[in-house]
């Protein structure tokens, strides 16, 4: 009686003959597609557009008036705690070394620290968490790109910094065909959770209804970079965005080759405000007037077109101008 | 006659509404082997857990050596114990489990040296010197690094009579020693019990084992329904016992 | 009569064939192999994943993921014992107050009770200790004490713990009665049994499901990048918020939760022997049969 070939070398010999197609049909595979993504052709392109503000932010001096008027805690310590979702390109990200935060925010940030004679100190958290930190105590004020709006006028105050809209980004070619907002009905929508996008496509979908259109299919997530990512996948068809991260996005991203904007007026426009808690009136008006000397002496000016940001400038800050 | 040294008097329990033990006494000597004998459910093994206090008894006491176990005699009254100090009166109180429960997670030695060790705070080679003179004397002395799932039933327990001398006890209490043993690890087990009644060890043994009760008891207690039936020299009650009930149980177990 | 001249030609035996194992051993590599080939030719630049691996932010990720999961395990494991030992209190305080322990801890979110301790100054401004005889063993505002990373580590502890508690629990039950009897029977106190008995023979079955519950730790670390503690997925998302590169940073810190979670594997593997040596050889079998012995507690006769 032949003895048969014992069961483990039967499945080796199959797993091996496997394993071969396998790494074959993997040799075609990655050659191939070497995607000219984002990676070398978007480095390239992004360090370009990181523009080095270093000069003239130690060019800005301190007001001693200004320092005057700061709150003792931050008098004392010298640093202003300053909390932000640092993951949307071009008001909040990090540098390279993925520690340091970078941004033209940040860069207002800094010097408007630099007119009080301070540091910045930034902590990074989620952008539905910055008000609590506030009002607990534990950041003394954020600049996050977040909206200044009255219903956030109720549990902080605003400092007005830069006007911004709503855009659309679609992927390159608008092989969806979105026009505007209206456009958008019955079509998958990405946007940042807690943010005023979420709250205008939640609003668009009950007017694409009530005009017996279907709804728009809305996800939120936690930051701009993963709505990209749907965006270029195709899991979504358009993602709403503020004018300033639209503008910087489809300028670099895969060298201006993936995404673009839907062309039109930014939709909903308002202001981009910095937040206080509202008890820490010193320390508002103190950024508040810093603010203003930096729009008046044109460092602001200057920092927002070293980004490309400058068609969100604002004529003069304002507190709660929204 | 000297005082004895394990003194039961009145023993009440109940477990719920059923009463198991209905005012049981018992005196044991210095030296003497007592074996209690009965049918299933007679309350035998619950008397013989009360007597080192794994049980608590509803009314009675329990006196070993002058102490009464559980208890602390302040101003005429007992005073109940904690459990902390309950555990220091249980050293001089051995007992040996129908199941043995040695300590799985140690070998054979070190079974039997833990109490020297952790409780009477013995030297750890002062222990394990006495702890190898006792496997020896239960013919385990070359078995210390065994672990007890290494052993036989007849092995385990006679490793946990190690384990409990090793505690130098003055009185021993054995319950259904060799009920959970094979009939051929029956004997071995017998045969160290009789040798540390031969070395005067003071024991009460509940058991099945008619033979041996005839053999190496002073004395038998027949025990029925919660309460003791009649008592005496072994020759007399397996021989002629007086009440009806005994003769019943051992025209049973004997047949 | 030679008896072997005599015995019939025994019969040939057929084997079974087992068919069904082939079709399907052909049906998972297929499947396998296409799911590799789909990988391969993926939008994904699989060349930069290990550039990223080794990026300075993400090694401090790794860092403080490792960091955060063996003291938030640790801690819970401890208070797991405590909330254990309470729960089997004669004192029916304990016991309610580990039950709503229990209850509490286990059933709100992580994400939630993380998010509790982070805001713990809008409850709690100041965190002030007095001494009895004037002036202050501890006075710090709360966001000072609480840092993000504290505010993950009790988040994530806490919650555990209430998990633990129960494992520890069924643990200490699975230890047979007759172990803590044979225990008081040679003068053992309750906290010596517990610590010399019970505990070491508990662990056989605590183990395994710490050691589960250790490497899901290793990857639940993972919420705490909500409140910006720089653990591995938030590392990623550091690098990615500046390249945009989402799914190649991700592998990279896939690769690192790979990697951490078999090295944890391999250590409850090594831990698991470790308390089961008593258990080995033919004889464990035999005795793990005797303990099968149907005898009630105490058996009453």
């Amino acid at each position: 009686m032949r003895t048969p070939l014992p069961i483990r070398t039967r499945f080796a010999l199959l797993f091996v003959g496997a394993l071969t197609a396998g790494v074959t049909a993997c040799g075609n595979g990655v050659g191939g597609d070497a995607p000219e993504s984002s990676a070398a052709a978007g480095g390239t392109a992004q360090t370009s557009a990181i523009p080095d503000n270093a000069g003239l932010i130690d060019a800005v001096q301190s007001d001693q008036s200004l320092v005057a008027g700061l709150p003792p805690a931050i008098a004392q310590s010298k640093t202003i705690k300053v909390g932000s979702n640092i993951q949307s390109a071009p008001n909040n990200f990090y540098a390279e070394d993925g520690k340091t935060p970078i941004g033209f925010e940040v860069d207002l940030a800094k010097a408007i620290g630099r007119k009080l004679g301070v540091e910045t100190a930034y902590q990074d958290m989620a952008f539905g968490s910055l008000i609590t930190s506030l009002q607990s105590g534990r950041i003394d004020m954020t600049m996050a790109g977040m909206n200044d709006t009255k219903e956030r006028q109720g549990q902080i105050d605003f400092v007005d910094y830069f006007s911004s809209g709503i855009t659309i980004m679609v992927q390159k070619g608008n092989p969806e065909g979105i026009t505007g907002a209206d456009s958008l009905c019955g079509k998958n929508v990405a946007v940042v959770q807690g943010t005023s996008h979420q709250a205008f496509a939640a609003a668009q979908s009950d007017k694409c209804v009530k005009d017996g259109k279907p709804a728009v299919n809305v996800t939120a997530t936690d930051s701009d970079t993963q709505n990209q990512n749907q965006l270029r996948t195709g899991r979504v068809a358009a993602i709403l965005n503020d004018l300033p991260s639209a503008a910087y996005i489809s300028r670099t991203a895969g060298d201006g080759k993936i995404f673009e904007v839907v062309p039109g007026e930014p939709i909903d426009g308002g202001p981009y405000g910095i937040g206080f808690a509202k008890d820490d009136v010193a320390l508002r008006d103190s950024v508040n007037k810093a603010l203003s000397d930096l729009m008046a002496d044109g460092t602001y000016l200057k920092i927002l077109q070293s980004w490309g940001v400058e068609q969100g400038a604002l004529k003069a800050s304002a507190i709660n101008g929204a | 006659m000297s005082e004895p040294l394990l003194r039961a008097v009145g023993v009440r329990k109940s477990f719920g509404h059923i009463e198991v033990l209905r005012g049981v006494d018992l005196e044991v000597h210095r030296g003497q082997v007592v074996c209690l004998l009965g049918p299933s459910g007679a309350g035998k093994s619950t008397f013989l857990r009360c007597l080192n206090h794994l049980e608590t008894i509803d009314e009675g006491e329990v006196w070993v050596d002058g102490n009464p176990i559980g208890f602390q005699l302040r101003n005429g009254k007992l005073h109940e114990l904690r459990e902390r100090d309950v555990a220091k009166q249980r050293r001089d109180i051995g007992m040996v489990f129908q199941r043995f429960n040695l300590f799985g997670h140690r070998t054979a030695l070190e079974n039997v040296i833990e109490g020297p060790i952790r409780v009477l705070g013995t030297a750890p080679d002062v222990a394990r010197a006495e702890g190898l003179a006792l496997l020896d004397r239960v013919g385990l002395g070359q078995r210390g690094d065994a672990y007890p799932a290494q052993l036989s039933g007849g092995q385990q327990q006679r490793v946990a009579i190690a384990r409990s001398l090793a505690m130098k006890p003055k009185l021993m209490l054995f319950d259904e020693p060799t009920s959970a043993l094979d009939p051929e690890l029956v004997g071995e087990v017998l045969a160290v019990m009789n040798t540390l009644a031969a070395d005067g060890m003071t024991m009460v043994v509940v058991t099945h084992e008619i033979a041996f009760a005839a053999e190496a008891a002073d004395e038998v207690v027949f025990m029925a329904d919660g309460a003791i039936v009649e008592t005496g020299p072994p020759e007399r009650i397996l021989k002629s016992p007086e009440h009806e009930r005994t003769r019943q149980f051992l025209a049973r177990v004997l047949a | 009569m030679a008896p072997e001249a005599s015995r019939p030609a025994l019969l040939e035996i057929v084997r079974l064939r087992h068919w069904g194992r082939w079709v399907s051993a052909v049906v998972i590599l297929a499947l396998l192999v296409a799911v590799f080939s789909a990988l391969a030719q993926a939008q994904i630049d699989w060349s930069s994943v290990p550039d990223f691996v080794v990026y300075r932010v993400m090694l401090v990720g790794l860092l403080n993921t490792v960091l955060l999961a063996v003291i938030a395990q640790t801690v819970a494991i401890a208070l797991g014992i405590v909330i254990a030992l309470l729960r089997r209190s004669a004192n029916p305080v304990a016991r309610w107050f580990s039950s709503g322990y229990i209850w509490l801890f286990r059933g709100l979110p992580v994400l939630l009770q993380i998010l509790i301790w982070y805001n713990l100054a809008l409850v709690i401004p100041t965190i002030a200790i007095p001494l009895p005889f004037g002036g202050y063993l501890l006075d710090e505002p709360t966001n000072v004490l609480v840092s993000a990373f504290t505010a993950a580590l009790l988040g994530l502890a806490l919650n555990e713990s209430a998990y633990m508690a129960e494992i520890v629990r069924a643990g200490l039950n699975s230890v047979d009665a007759g172990q803590t009897e044979a225990a008081k029977s040679i003068g053992m106190s309750p906290s010596l049994t517990l610590r010399r008995v019970v505990l070491p023979q508990a662990m056989r079955v605590i183990i395994p499901p710490t050691g589960n519950d250790f490497i899901d730790m290793l990857k639940g670390t993972s919420i705490a990048s909500v409140i910006g503690v720089t653990e591995l997925l938030h590392a990623s998302n550091n690098i990615s918020s500046h390249n945009l590169l989402v799914m190649e940073t991700l592998f990279a810190a896939a690769i690192w939760y790979m990697v951490v979670v078999t090295i944890a594997g391999i250590g409850q593997h090594y831990l698991e022997r470790a308390f089961g040596s008593s258990e080995r050889g033919v004889a464990a079998r035999a005795a793990k049969a005797l303990r099968a012995v149907p005898l009630t507690r105490g058996a009453r006769v």
